[in-house]
């Protein structure tokens, strides 16, 4: 994993919990539970895309080194 | 303002794509010469980058009036305006992840990658959908109809209800009604997830750490 992406994803972890904490001194499930939501749709689109991206540039740069050994 | 820039991204990007797989297509060689085809790539991947760049911003800007307008009362109260505002948060994320992909891949490695290619503009268009959407409820909050009204009617989805992400539903509901609630309150069980938080910030740090440890040079 890129550190960039680790860092993002440390931020993301990091706002849930401190969103779960001042949610739960409030005791607001609702806003919690719509809160959450958000934090873990935006981790799970985040997740995802890093995955497509880094699974999709794997496979082609393996592409391009048989094509340099065949060379 | 945004909206605008960001149909105008949409497009051409479509068009960018479609230039990208036309060239396969026998037909398409008797209408369109190899070089009109590379100066339409070439100008709907400006067009589409800056309308991008524009709108997002132009996201960020009305989100940004949106919450002095507004109270958080006002968004925590009304289930339309929850709606648009996570709506609008998605939104923003796929517009974002658009610009980041960009960015770091490079336009050359997302035209000639086969998988690329098409992520590539799927995000615009999930990004672009979600804006519409919350357009949509905001035309709703104003009192007025919107035009993709009766695309909601036929999903059966109404506007008034909290939306809920299926799969994230689930996973909180396996959590929360797990056997575990007979055992802690739910005080307690968010102290336990804010734990899990911590515990796996800590982790994540001390895999940076050992990542980013320079090789010895023996």
């Amino acid at each position: 994993m890129s550190s960039n992406f680790v860092g993002l994803l440390i931020i993301l972890f990091t706002l849930t919990a401190s969103v779960n904490v001042i949610m739960a001194v409030r005791d607001e499930p609702v806003l919690l539970a719509w809160l959450n939501q958000i934090f873990l749709g935006t981790i799970l689109i985040a997740i995802v895309s890093y995955l497509v991206v880094k699974l999709s540039l794997g496979k082609s740069s393996q592409k391009k080194g048989a094509a340099k050994e065949g060379v | 303002m945004h909206e605008g820039m960001l149909l105008l991204a949409v497009i051409a990007v479509v068009v960018r794509f479609l230039v990208n797989v036309m060239p396969k297509v026998p037909v398409v060689g008797w209408f369109f010469s190899n070089e009109s085809l590379a100066k339409a790539a070439r100008v709907s991947e400006t067009v589409a980058f800056v309308a991008a760049l524009g709108g997002t911003i132009g996201i960020v800007a009305s989100a940004v009036t949106g919450t002095i307008l507004s109270t958080p009362e006002g968004i925590a109260g009304s289930t339309i305006v929850s709606n648009k505002v996570m709506v609008s948060i998605f939104a923003l994320v796929f517009w974002i992840d658009f610009l980041v992909v960009r960015f770091n891949v490079g336009e050359e490695e997302i035209w000639s990658n086969r998988v690329l290619q098409f992520f590539y503009p799927l995000l615009a268009v999930i990004g672009f959908g979600c804006v519409t959407v919350a357009g949509s409820l905001g035309g709703t909050l104003a009192g007025k109809e919107s035009v993709i009204d009766f695309a909601f009617s036929i999903l059966s989805i109404h506007k008034n209800d909290p939306w809920t992400l299926a799969p994230i539903t689930e996973l909180s509901r396996m959590v929360v009604d797990s056997p575990l609630q007979y055992l802690v309150n739910i005080q307690s069980m968010l102290q336990i997830v804010v734990v899990i938080n911590i515990v796996i910030v800590v982790l994540v740090l001390i895999y940076i750490s050992i990542g980013n440890r320079p090789k010895s040079t023996s």
